[in-house]
Order: structure tokens, then C-alpha cells, then sequence
């Protein structure tokens, strides 16, 4: 969905990055682009408006991604979402949007603006601009954004194709609609991305007036950029919207009520920020392993830890971490340092043909490493059992199946913190069960 | 985060590098942060110099393990011998507090008999002085910190502790269970955490535990005392400087072989800070390391010798109950009726806890410890709601074969790695068999299936022992260097024998001993 003005084209160049990934619906909302003729300019009207269009599709899940305007009417579907236990809605991504409360535009910013575009104007203005210059100057801000002029003229033929009653509607009613309390706190996933030079719609008043209403929502400031961040900054708004895509992906992988348990108070911000963390693997960093040791680390790892689909990755943390130099602090006399050992280690096994045993005989050779308790293989296969145990266990898919509420403990800023029920079969009734006997 | 300065107190006082302070104190964990406190509070001029980072509870921790490994000192140590003793999360800490940001604050006092081994078994070493000299210090400290225990200890009478207990949890009711079935006395932990709000001079009143079980990776909640948020806040009152991220690793000397400033690394930078004395408080592995390297200190040869780690095997169950082990201060009960065991063929005793342990400790404990891969780990770890535990803390005594040495590996600073010896003699063996007994008796009395034994060692003990003699210690027992008169020493390093307690408490006694000592004697020669 798109700025006030505009239309769903202000996305071409980031959906031309992202289509062959993604599947992605272009929402004019009433009164701008193809839906200028639409009437029902309110911001529940707009909302009923996108909401009917979903509905018409056939969605299993999706995330709703507004731009400045419609990210208010994204907000008001979340609520309403919520509200009817509609869990389709997966996520929401806010670009500079206008925020629930009241926009905070001054009287003489508004009177300007329904002076440049509320009524069209066949004839030069009084400053001597005809609809296409005044249009023009709304997109660059005088020249002040840095938007390839191909898509400048676009946009401002866009916003030419607006029904102006849409444009002054929003200014005098659907821009001063406090829907805040209405809003209230949405703890469904969320993202706003906000230009770090757009003094209206950038970082501070997104702070201030969006984030509150988003605990689970992260941040992202576009580095010299302005309030049209689709136009101005494609790529780097196709890389937002493929790193949140892949943050509810890889959160789907936890089960609904313990990720529900993760979003929810019980959490400490930091802590769950660190837990989606973890959901997304590390990149492996090249010249760490060749690519057999890799293949070899792998297999060993499924056979320390048997993982059903889809299982989880084991060893692009352990090379990470093998990578970064940050080690835990000691290791066993017998060894070299960390990344030689591996290195040595899976060697020897590839040499074995370990990628081509049986699983039984896998074992039988893993097992062969610890048959001499205190030697270099034994001491390795050692570490190699907690390298992994470590990521597995600290991974939320696992801390979901054994039903562990430690991280429920909460924060400096939480309102509750730690347990009051602390006696063996007395959990609290927020307290995860686990999903496996 | 990576900050040199403090986080909440912006009127912490500055000293000028080249202007001499009166004591620049290397380190801020147990041994350091009571004497930092102590000379400040005397009106001298000191320096804290901490390798780590000033953090802040509130914003910095998480109830996630991995990532609270920053923590842990991650320098790298090569465990060498029969039982190497693991370091980092076992054991050393980094940062404004030392390794008292994540200490389990289980806080017993030594046995009187413990610092008189030699006399009464003919082995080991005892403390250059008896356990009533420490008690005025033991209960400074306990009613500094906050630390609270049952009204009435079991096996010390005397004993009042400023604050009643924490609640039990899973673990401690199962071990008093098991215990009073096996006719075994227990009795509520003596603990460093709080069962009320508590408040001292020299820091603002601090909530009691909320049973969160995050312990061993930082306090959020500033319940448990760790010197961040008690002795560094009160010596910074008194004037005291703490500098982070300051890595010392050289001494300047005069002539006469005083040391006259401290080198140390800061954001890349090396710096210089003059002084008329330095107490070295780095814990029983950085202590002698820094000695070693520097060559200092070290006519007795003793600098890194009579490395000790406590005897800490631990016995653990799977119950049909749902424990949730994470849930509760983690090791609330206590038992020191083992500490000189009537069937026992070993010098000393040891003491039992109970247990609960955060889930990557466990997964590492059971892949490690237990052997387990495969599906057989998976389903182990799949239970983690049902497991209780128990463990000993047992005396261990000074061997030739347990030292701790330099290697020809170099850290970014340029300072050589340690490797440290330790192998388990006769007697710790021996131990370990008779706690192993009795705790899984205890076990199987409290109902548990699927017992088994964890083999570890815990704490840093010795490597700089204290004594009168100069030929056969490396300083005196109140910490000053036999060679270097003001070089003194604060830290588990000078401790002659392991004792069968947790350390941290003596490590404080120790420090503020040495502390009142150094205000007496400090600018004299001896």
C-alpha cells in the first residue's frame, strides 16, 4: 500500500527485487491510482476497503506491508485482525507510516498542502506552476530527495491520477483521526523503516508515536533517505522486507502457543531479541572448512543430534563461531586450537569415507573416537557433543519441545519477573508444557 | 556496552596517569572490589583496573545463556592432567565485579577444621592463622551483602544470618527428602541473594530474589549480590576510580624493586598509570600468570604452584514429578554433615547441595559428562522438566603435580597462555567415591530412576600461597609479597589449602583482613 498521493506503483522497483522470491498484492486505496474513482475516503472505510480485497483472495497468510498513509490503515486491519481472531495476518511491515494518533502536522503545512493539490488546476497557480510542476515538487520535495527522474515522472503522474477529494479528505479528517486507544499494544511481528532524513515520518516519531503500539516491532532507519523510501532506496527496501519475510518464516517454525509465550510480557525485550536472533542461521564464512569437512561436519551433527524435518542447522553457528576466534574460555591440553582441531578431526573422518557409511556404521566410527577416554579424538568428539548440544538446546524450537519457561523470567522493564510458584508440579498457569513426552 | 565508565554514577572520581595514586587494584571481583572499597573509604587514592566491561544489569542481560557467556573469561586456558578442570562458565568471570557477576552465590563458611588440615591429618597445609580469626570478617561480610540462611544453623550455633532464607525449590525438596530418608541433616542454604529488600551504606536498597534461577548468568534483578552493585558502589562514594576494558599486563620498578606504575591496555591503546602500591586481585589463574610473565614475586618458586579445584561430582535423577529445575534459587538446601564423614578413608570432607541448572548447562553436562549422543541424548534432554540434582563441594589437597605454567601460545596482548595442571590425587578420588555413595543413596530414596554421576571439578584455588615463611610461600598472611613489599595480593591464589566451601566468602573476608592491614602497615617497610 502507498503514500498519500501516490499509488501502489511507488513499489515497482522493490517489487521487480522481490517477485521471483515472494508472492506480492498491490493495493490502490480509495480515491488514488486505479481506485480513484472509489469513494470511502475514512480511515475505517479504507481499511474496509483492504480488508475486501484480501477477503477476495484466497490467503492463507500473509503480512501487510503501508507506506506512510496506509500504514495507519495497516494498523486499524491489525487490530481489527486480533480483534476477530483472524490469525492470516502474519506480520506487519510500516514504512514512515502516519501514526495511529493524530498526525502532528501544523495548520500552516496543511492549508499549504490543500493549496498544492486539492482542487485540480488546469491554469497556473498563483506561484506560476501548472498540476504537473506543483505534482513534481510534492514527490522530490523541491528537489530535496534523490529519486531517479524516470520514476519522479512516474510517481507524478500517479499522483495527477488522484481523486483530489481523497487528498483533502485525508488532510482534514483522515490524518487527525486518533485511532491510538483503539490501536492499543498489537504483538504480532513488525518492522517500520523509517528515512533517516524525514523530519516528519523519521526515526524520532516513529519512536514516539508508532513503536508503542508495537512490542514486538524492531526499528530500521534507511541511512540517507528520505519519507518516499520505496523510490528512493529499492534495494535496500527489498532487503527489509526479505530479512522480515525470513524472520516470520523462520518464527512459524516455533509452535503457535510457545512463540505466542515468546511476543508475550512474560519475555524481556532482550532476550526475545536474541532469541530471533537465533532463528535465522548465521552465513557460514568461507575458509573456515573446505566444503567436505563441511559436508562431513554436517553428517556427524545429524548423527549426535537426529533431527525429524526441518531440522535445524547445527553447524552453521559451530563455524561461525570457529570463524569468529571467540572460543569458551579453555580447551583440553591434548588439542590444538579450535579450528585446527576441527579441521584435523573431520579430516580424518572424511578419509574414513564417513559421508558414504551406512547411519549404523557412522555410529560405529563416532563411537570409535571415544573408545580411548582422555586422547585427542575422544576430547574433540567431546566438544563436538556440546558444540552441538549448545545450539540445539539454545534454539526456540527446541526450548519449545521440552516446555522450558526460564526465559519467561521477564526484565528490568517487564511486569512481572521471575516465578511465584516454585514447588515440583505446581506451574503457573503461563508456564509452557511440553510437546513432546 | 564496552564502556570505560560507569553506567549510573557520573560522579564517580578521576586521577590524573602520571600523578602517582596511592593503590591501583588489579581487578574487581571478590578480592579486589572489598579492598577497593576499604582504602577508598580510608580516604586513599585507588585505582580499580578491570578487564572487562561495565555492564548494566537492566539493559545488558538476558535470560539466555549463550549469550550471557560474555560474562565468563574467555581467554583461552589449556586444562591439562588426569582431571582437567574446566574454566570459563565453571569458574572465571570478566568485568566490573569479576566473576561475581555470575557466581552462584552459595555462600557457606569454611569448617573451622578445614583450615587446620596438616594438624589434624598430616597432609595438606594449614592457614597461616585459625577460623576465629576470620569470623568478625565472615559476618562484615555477610551482613554487608545481604546473605540469607536459617535462624538456626545446624552445624554452628552462633551463626545469625541478617536475612531468613530463600524459599526451597524442586531440587531442595527433593534432596531433603532424600537426605531425612537416608538420616542425613540438611538445612536451608546460607545464600548471597536476598529474602527481602536490603539495604547497607554504600549502596541504595536493593528487591529481594524472584526465583528467576538465571543465577549463574547475571543477576537482572540486582537480588543477588555480585561487587557491582555493593562494593564498587560504595568505594566509588568514597572516591575510588574503576576503570573497564583495562587489561594490565607490566610493572615499572624502582631500584629498590617497588613497583611504581602499572601497564595496562585500553581500546587498543597502551596506558600508564603511576602508584605507590598495587594489589593484585586477578583470581588464583590471571594472579600467577601476570606474575609469571612479568617475573616478579617469585624467590619461594611457589607462583603458580598447589593448583587446587574443589571435588564437585554431582549426582543427578529423573523424576516422575514435573520439577522445572530452572525455577527457584538453584541450590537452596545445603548439608554439612559430610564434612568429616566417621566411615571416611580421605583427609577432610565436603558438603552437599541441591541443584537446579538453565537447559545449555544441562545439554552441555549430558553430552559431556554422561557420554550421551544420538537419540538417546535427544530423549535425555526432551525430559529437562523432570531432572533434580545434587552436588558436593569437597576439599582438595596441594599436590607438586597440579601447577599451573606458562605455554609459547600468545594472547592479543602479547602475554603468553596459561596451561594448568590437575589431576585428582588419592584422597579426592576417594572423596569423590564416598559423596557419589551417599548422594545416590539419597537419590534413590527420593524416588529418582535413571541416576547417574558427573564427574567435574569446580573453583580456582592456590598458586600464590600465603604463609610466614618466605622460602616455601609468596606472601605473608595478610597478602604482602614476601619480595615486592608493596605488591600485595587479594584473590583465591593465596589460599594454602582448598577448604571445603565455596570460596567467594573467605576470598571477601580475606580481602577485607588485608585491606585493614595494608591501612596500617601498607607505606611501611616491613
Amino acid at each position: 500500500m502507498h503514500f498519500l498521493a501516490g499509488s501502489t506503483r511507488e513499489w515497482d522497483e522493490v517489487v521487480a527485487l522481490l517477485r521471483p522470491q515472494f508472492r506480492l498484492i498491490r493495493l490502490d486505496l480509495p480515491g488514488f491510482g486505479s481506485s480513484a474513482d472509489v469513494p470511502g475516503y475514512t480511515v475505517a472505510e479504507m481499511a474496509d476497503s483492504v480488508q475486501s480485497a484480501i477477503d477476495s483472495l484466497v490467503l492463507t497468510r500473509y503480512s501487510l506491508v503501508g507506506h506512510s498513509m496506509s500504514g495507519k490503515v495497516a494498523l486499524v486491519l491489525a487490530r481489527r485482525a486480533h480483534d476477530s481472531s483472524d490469525d492470516r495476518l502474519a506480520g506487519l511491515v510500516l514504512v514512515a507510516p502516519s501514526p495511529p494518533s493524530p498526525e502532528p502536522f501544523t495548520p500552516e503545512k496543511r492549508s499549504m498542502m490543500l493549496r498544492l493539490l486539492g482542487t485540480k488546476q488546469v491554469y497556473d497557480d498563483a506561484d506560476g506552476r501548472d498540476d504537473r510542476t506543483r505534482a513534481r515538487a510534492y514527490i522530490t520535495k523541491n528537489e530535496l530527495r534523490d529519486i531517479p527522474r524516470v520514476v519522479e515522472e512516474r510517481a507524478s503522474l500517479e499522483v495527477l491520477r488522484m481523486n483530489p477529494a481523497a487528498w483533502t479528505a485525508w488532510i482534514e479528517h483522515g490524518s487527525r483521526e486518533d485511532w491510538a486507544a483503539r490501536v492499543g499494544q498489537l504483538t504480532l511481528p513488525a518492522m517500520v523503516i523509517a528515512g533517516e532524513q524525514d523530519l516528519s515520518l523519521g526515526p524520532p516519531q516513529q519512536r514516539q508515536f508508532t513503536l508503542p503500539h508495537l512490542p514486538n516491532g524492531q526499528l530500521e532507519t534507511v541511512p540517507n533517505c528520505s519519507h518516499l523510501i520505496p523510490m528512493e532506496r529499492p534495494a535496500a527496501m527489498a532487503t527489509y522486507l526479505t530479512a522480515f519475510a525470513q524472520r516470520l518464516a523462520a518464527e512459524a517454525t516455533i509452535p503457535a502457543p510457545y512463540r505466542e509465550f515468546l511476543l508475550s510480557d512474560r519475555v524481556a525485550p532482550k532476550t526475545r531479541q536474541i532469541l530471533a536472533e537465533r532463528l535465522i542461521p548465521p552465513p557460514i564464512p568461507p575458509d573456515i572448512l573446505t566444503p567436505l569437512q563441511l559436508e562431513t561436519l554436517r553428517a556427524a551433527l545429524d548423527r549426535i543430534i537426529p533431527q525429524p524435518p526441518p531440522a535445524l542447522d547445527l553447524a552453521a553457528p559451530i563455524v561461525a563461531q570457529l570463524a569468529s576466534g571467540v572460543g569458551d574460555g579453555w580447551r583440553y591440553d591434548v588439542l590444538p586450537p579450535d579450528r585446527t582441531a576441527y579441521r584435523e578431526a573431520l579430516d580424518r573422518l572424511a578419509a574414513a569415507n564417513f559421508l558414504t557409511l551406512t547411519p549404523a556404521a557412522q555410529d560405529a566410527t563416532l563411537a570409535s573416537l571415544a573408545a580411548d577416554p582422555g586422547s585427542p579424538d575422544a576430547r574433540w568428539f567431546e566438544d563436538l557433543r556440546a558444540a552441538a548440544v549448545t545450539r540445539w538446546i539454545a534454539h526456540p524450537a527446541t526450548l519449545a519441545r521440552i516446555g522450558y519457561s526460564g526465559v519467561g523470567i521477564g526484565g528490568a522493564t517487564t511486569p512481572h519477573r521471575g516465578f511465584t510458584s516454585i514447588t515440583p508440579n505446581h506451574p503457573e498457569p503461563w508456564e509452557p508444557t511440553a510437546t513432546t513426552k | 556496552m564496552g564502556t570505560h565508565r560507569n553506567h549510573q554514577m557520573t560522579a564517580m572520581k578521576t586521577y590524573p596517569q602520571n600523578e602517582p595514586v596511592d593503590v591501583i587494584i588489579i581487578g574487581t571481583g571478590a578480592g579486589g572490589s572489598p579492598v577497593l572499597a576499604e582504602l577508598a573509604a580510608a580516604g586513599l587514592s585507588v585505582v580499580a583496573l578491570e578487564a572487562g566491561n561495565w555492564w548494566n544489569p537492566a539493559t545488558d542481560y538476558a535470560a539466555d545463556e549463550p549469550h550471557m557467556s560474555k560474562l565468563y573469561w574467555l581467554g583461552e586456558r589449556l586444562s591439562a592432567g588426569d582431571t582437567p578442570t574446566v574454566f570459563g562458565a565453571n569458574n572465571s568471570g570478566t568485568g566490573v565485579g569479576g566473576s561475581m557477576l555470575h557466581w552462584g552465590a552459595f555462600c557457606p563458611r569454611p569448617d573451622p577444621r578445614d583450615l587446620r588440615l596438616h594438624t589434624d591429618f598430616a597432609v595438606g597445609h594449614d592457614f597461616p592463622f585459625d577460623y576465629a580469626t576470620l569470623v568478625p570478617f565472615y559476618e562484615e561480610v555477610e551482613r554487608f551483602l545481604g546473605v540469607s540462611g536459617p535462624a538456626h544453623y545446624p552445624w554452628d550455633p552462633t551463626r545469625r544470618y541478617p536475612l531468613p532464607p530463600v524459599p526451597l525449590n524442586g531440587p531442595a525438596l527433593i534432596m531433603q527428602r532424600g537426605f531425612a530418608a537416608i538420616g542425613v541433616q540438611t538445612a536451608e542454604a546460607p545464600i548471597a541473594a536476598l529474602s527481602r529488600p536490603y539495604a547497607q551504606p554504600g549502596y541504595t536498597e536493593r528487591p529481594p530474589c524472584v526465583g528467576c534461577g538465571y543465577c549463574h548468568q547475571g543477576c537482572v534483578f540486582g537480588a543477588k549480590a555480585s561487587p557491582d552493585i555493593t562494593f564498587i558502589p560504595k568505594a566509588i562514594a568514597a572516591g575510588a576510580e574503576v576503570r573497564a576494558n583495562s587489561f594490565a599486563h607490566a610493572f615499572e620498578r624502582d631500584p629498590q624493586g617497588n613497583i611504581t606504575a602499572v601497564i595496562y591496555q585500553h581500546e587498543d591503546e597502551t596506558h600508564r598509570q603511576r602508584c605507590r602500591a598495587v594489589y593484585l586481585s586477578a583470581g588464583a589463574i590471571e594472579t600467577p600468570r601476570l606474575l609469571l610473565h612479568t617475573g616478579l614475586a617469585n624467590s619461594s618458586g611457589q607462583v603458580g604452584r598447589n593448583f587446587m579445584a574443589h571435588m564437585s561430582t554431582q549426582v543427578w535423577g529423573t523424576f516422575d514429578d514435573e520439577i522445572r529445575m530452572n525455577k527457584g534459587f538453584p541450590a537452596s538446601l545445603i548439608s554439612e554433615a559430610t564434612l568429616r564423614p566417621p566411615d571416611a578413608d580421605f583427609a577432610g570432607g565436603y558438603l552437599t547441595q541441591s541443584l537446579g541448572v538453565v537447559p545449555v548447562t544441562f545439554a552441555g553436562m549430558v553430552a559431556r559428562g554422561r557420554g550421551l549422543w544420538g537419540q538417546a541424548l535427544v530423549d535425555t534432554l526432551t525430559q529437562y522438566n523432570h531432572f533434580a540434582g545434587i552436588g558436593a563441594h569437597g576439599d582438595c589437597l596441594p599436590s607438586d603435580r597440579n601447577f599451573l605454567e606458562l605455554t609459547s601460545e600468545i594472547d592479543s596482548f602479547g602475554v603468553p597462555i596459561p596451561r594448568i595442571h590437575f589431576s585428582y590425587g588419592e584422597n579426592e578420588t576417594r572423596m569423590s567415591h564416598h559423596a557419589e555413595r551417599l548422594m545416590t543413596q539419597a537419590w534413590q530414596a527420593a524416588g529418582a530412576r535413571d541416576i547417574w554421576t558427573l564427574q567435574r571439578s569446580s573453583h580456582t584455588v592456590g598458586t600464590c600461597r600465603m604463609g610466614s615463611d618466605p622460602a616455601t610461600s609468596v606472601c605473608d598472611p595478610f597478602g604482602r609479597s614476601h619480595d615486592i613489599p608493596n605488591l600485595w595480593i587479594s584473590d583465591n591464589s593465596t589460599f594454602p589449602s582448598a577448604l571445603s566451601a565455596n570460596p567467594a566468602l573467605t576470598i571477601m573476608a580475606l580481602a577485607l583482613r588485608s585491606a585493614r592491614q595494608f591501612l596500617s602497615v601498607g607505606f611501611h617497610n616491613p
